[in-house]
């Protein structure tokens, strides 16, 4: 498996019913930037498959309906369906196994086609108009049967935005952001993304058009330690790995101080307190931190409510 | 001539319009008539740098007021710097 320009993907793990959960790290960057990339994961066969039924779907969505919603993960596209392929692929299986937790629940999925040449862009937005602070989370996969190089529009992204709370449709101010990403990659590759990342569908300046399908689920049980564990105790910190005292360079918390390019000091420092947050309702472990921020607070905040 | 407004938004590292540039936008009321920022990425290093290139200051954002939570989460990107220059251009109303 090929690596992200944040760090390795390398590394997935066989676990129970042949699918292939993620490890602690991948989970803690998953954390830390929002999405993790499998490159090329879906065979060449599969895509060729998927790309015919993108084109029956596109031409008449009553001849290939999606599942209704709530339906649960297992059910979902039974075969012979490529977006079932997809699903069911080891990879993907594990990851959604590990971000969701089994038997995720169907939200509700899109066949997205850019035609040739088409000049106009999305803004960029969140998917959810309605959205609560709680750190639970949905996924969406971003699948893309065929190649998309550079430059020939694939989705614009903005890594480490997952865990603001904004306006959907707000951030279409921002018509650059140092740091983000317009998709590129070979055919078969898979994005899973966080459901509060901020993108935009891009122009089209090539001669074909630009097929990518999205799906989204939900979590059904608490998202807690359901991937591959083996390397949980060399990644997770404890609490007291605190940059201005005494500090470890490969915890989970040495990703969680990472700085993307448009984060302020300030901002990057919020951030960390939201992967901290998010990685204490992931693991379980309500003592979790990362220099101090949560547990100073909620260490001297009872002082002062105390009669 | 008609005279015509480009704004051209920066958010800075800081409040400061001497800060780095993190994000940008551009809008251009002369449909391509006027000079355009310099075609690199990001347009200028500082707010600084775009007002010495004769951008004129229109407006910046109030500080952020501290969340009652503090551990609540980020929002937008801050310190929205916006600015225009005006240029004559062959549009017409």
């Amino acid at each position: 498996m090929e690596q992200t320009e944040f760090g390795a993907t390398a590394a997935v793990t066989s676990a129970a019913d042949d699918v292939k959960l993620l490890t602690t790290r991948q989970m803690a960057e998953f954390v830390r930037d929002g999405f993790l990339e499998f490159p090329s994961v879906i065979d060449a066969d599969t895509n060729a498959s998927a790309l015919a039924e993108m084109e029956r779907r596109h031409r008449d969505r009553e001849s290939s309906p999606p599942p209704d919603t709530l339906t649960p993960l297992s059910q979902c596209y039974p075969d012979p369906s490529p977006f079932g392929l997809v699903l069911r692929n080891p990879t993907i299986a594990g990851a959604i196994r590990s971000l969701l937790g089994p038997e995720p629940a169907f939200d509700h999925d899109w066949t997205h086609r850019i035609e040739p040449h088409w000049p106009h862009q999305q803004q960029l937005h969140v998917d959810a108009k309605q959205d609560s602070d709680v750190p639970s989370f949905d996924i969406q996969l971003f699948y893309f049967p065929h190649d998309v190089g550079q430059a020939e529009g694939g989705t614009r992204f903005v890594p480490g935005t997952h865990l603001r709370r904004v306006e959907p449709g707000e951030v279409g101010r921002y018509q650059h952001i140092l740091g983000e990403r317009r998709f590129s990659g070979p055919a078969g590759t898979v994005v899973a993304m966080h459901h509060g990342m901020w993108h935009a569908g891009q122009r089209n300046p090539v001669d074909r058009p630009r097929w990518m399908h999205k799906y989204r689920f939900n979590p059904t049980i608490p998202q807690v330690r359901h991937w591959d564990l083996s390397d949980f105790t060399d990644i997770h910190n404890d609490p007291v790995d605190h940059m201005f005292a005494t500090m470890r360079d490969d915890t989970a918390a040495t990703m969680f101080r990472f700085r993307h390019k448009w984060m302020t000091i300030s901002a990057s420092r919020i951030e960390t307190v939201q992967r901290a947050r998010l990685w204490r309702y992931l693991t379980g472990d309500e003592t979790y931190d990362v220099d101090y921020y949560l547990g100073r607070i909620e260490r001297r905040d009872p002082l002062a409510r105390t009669p | 001539m008609t005279e015509r407004q480009q704004l051209l938004h920066l958010w800075l590292g800081g409040p400061s319009v001497d800060n780095p540039v993190l994000a940008w936008s551009f809008h251009d009321a002369s449909d391509g008539e006027g000079p355009q920022p310099p075609p690199v990425e990001p347009p200028y290093a500082t707010g600084l740098d775009a007002m010495r290139d004769g951008w004129m200051l229109l407006s910046t954002t109030p500080p952020p007021t501290p969340q009652d939570d503090p551990n609540s989460p980020g929002t937008y990107i801050d310190h929205e710097f916006l600015f225009e220059r005006r240029v004559t251009g062959a549009s017409t109303l």
